[in-house]
């Protein structure tokens, strides 16, 4: 009975504390913008008071770290405090998409000048992925690359979740990638596009049976992932989420989830036999790390790792804005009807 | 799209490889905007502001030449971003006037592009004192902070 009302009461939880967020969130724009920021100072990592490591609070994406380690910095793991301050000053100085294009084309692209993007500190680890140890991810099996429809390594991108490929991605809605419709954002959650990455926050409350991630990219409609914590199996294969279905169990200190059961792989994997499993442990009261491993034998010839370190800041920033998502009446009708557009001025 | 994301990726230049990685907004604007049909407005009036996902609305108040006014929607960047550099509702307010370049959406309703956005006295609109920005972010000049 007691396990039976477990997982509508904690998604009631769930539900209440987002309220309560978002009230809080609106509240404190009636405010005036609080100044100079700082982080906590560290401490160690707490322990919820049935004493589990306390994962709670919202983590931020703090660092820019490609997904894969580029040919310059082949075998090289990190960069030297010199090269990290270089880039950082290349940064600063970068007036990015300040900079107007006198081709017209190219400047309706740019879309906002710099200031609505976010341009994080280099890090000093070269890639996300940390195994393989050349920082790149595995070859595709022989049957991903007929399945996908080419070779080498990697497979495809990380997609966009709609249906449609690069020549028909504007035709109708459903072909659009999930974005733009406001279906919110998609699984694993990585902070790969660094324009927008200082959005990439997650806010993770929990409980002794389970626990909920709130995800926030930057702008796509939020996501809620629940954790169940309680020794349940995993839903029968035939049950697909677009979050997978995620179990954990505490090893140590380190609480390891599970997630199967996806409508999509990532980057093309088989959505059968393909398996997340993160690693979520508090190294200290201000940093969060997450491991991911990714497998699926009928993708990639060996399962491969990212580590993404993530951080808090000072209670006043410990909001995540409300992602109720309404592009759906704007963006994307407008991006229907300029695609249409396009092609009469093309039979024309 | 593979060609929108070629003209794409060359507009945002050096930013993206600087970044060493090919990314994109969540939708290529030229998809909704056209490039054909650019709107410089001076002194427009904002009269609604919506800091909503994924992009933020400015409606504003556009004076014609036979002195009526267009009420034109003006897309923005997300408010995630903004909230994380401080920037609130009462950043921007009802009444406060406003410059807008941009580009007007391709089904020729009266929306547009916030491409840039300042105040009639050329300061940037939303520009985040040092130190309002989120944890370890750079700080660009002129962009984040005021030009040295």
């Amino acid at each position: 009975m007691r396990q039976r009302y477990l997982a509508p009461l904690g998604a009631l939880a769930l539900v209440a504390v987002f309220v309560s967020l978002a009230a809080v969130s609106m509240r404190s724009q009636t405010k005036a913008a609080p100044k100079a920021p700082g982080l906590p100072k560290p401490g160690p990592a707490p322990r919820t008071a049935w004493g589990e490591p306390d994962l709670q609070g919202t983590w931020f994406v703090m660092e820019n770290v490609p997904l894969e380690r580029s040919a310059a910095n082949a075998n090289k793991e990190f960069l030297t405090d010199a090269e990290v301050a270089a880039a950082d000053k290349q940064k600063a100085d970068d007036p990015g998409r300040n900079a107007r294009s006198a081709n017209s084309a190219q400047d309706v692209n740019g879309a906002y000048n710099a200031v609505f993007n976010s341009v994080l500190r280099t890090s000093k680890r070269t890639s996300m992925i940390i195994d393989p140890p050349d920082g790149k991810i595995p070859p595709l099996t022989a049957e991903a690359q007929q399945r996908q429809g080419r070779g080498g390594r990697g497979g495809l991108g990380a997609g966009g979740g709609g249906r449609g490929n690069a020549a028909s991605v504007n035709d109708n809605p459903e072909t659009v990638a999930q974005s733009p419709r406001c279906l919110g954002v998609q699984m694993p959650f990585l902070a790969t596009n660094p324009l927008f990455a200082q959005g990439t926050v997650m806010q993770i409350v929990q409980g002794p049976k389970s626990m909920g991630i709130y995800m926030e990219d930057d702008h796509a409609g939020g996501g809620n992932r629940v954790i169940f914590m309680d020794g349940r199996p995993h839903a029968p294969s035939t049950i697909k989420n677009v979050l997978g279905d995620s179990r954990g169990k505490w090893e140590g200190n380190t609480l390891i989830v599970e997630t199967t059961n996806f409508v999509q792989g990532y980057r093309g994997a088989n959505p059968d036999t393909y398996k997340m499993t993160e690693k979520f442990t508090r190294i200290d009261s201000n940093n969060l790390r997450r491991d991911i491993t990714f497998e699926d034998p009928k993708t990639w010839t060996r399962p491969w790792t990212v580590r993404i370190e993530m951080g808090k800041t000072d209670d006043s920033r410990h909001m995540i804005f409300d992602s109720a998502c309404h592009e759906g009446n704007y963006g994307l009708t407008g991006i229907l009807v300029g695609a249409r557009r396009e092609e009469q001025a093309a039979k024309k | 799209m593979g060609i929108k994301f070629t003209v794409g990726a060359a507009a945002a230049g050096i930013a993206i490889l600087l970044s060493q990685a090919p990314v994109w907004a969540h939708h290529a604007f030229a998809a909704e905007f056209d490039a054909n049909k650019p709107v410089d407005f001076k002194n427009a009036t904002v009269t609604r502001v919506q800091l909503i996902n994924p992009h933020s609305w400015i409606y504003v108040d556009v004076k014609q030449p036979d002195g009526t006014s267009e009420n034109w929607a003006i897309e923005a960047g997300s408010p995630n971003i903004l909230l994380r550099r401080g920037i609130t509702k009462d950043t921007l307010k009802v009444g406060q006037k406003l410059n807008v370049v941009g580009y007007q959406s391709k089904d020729g309703s009266h929306r547009a592009n916030g491409r840039d956005l300042t105040l009639p006295d050329g300061t940037k609109l939303f520009l985040g004192g040092s130190g309002d920005g989120a944890p370890y972010e750079v700080q660009r000049p002129g962009i984040d902070t005021e030009k040295k």
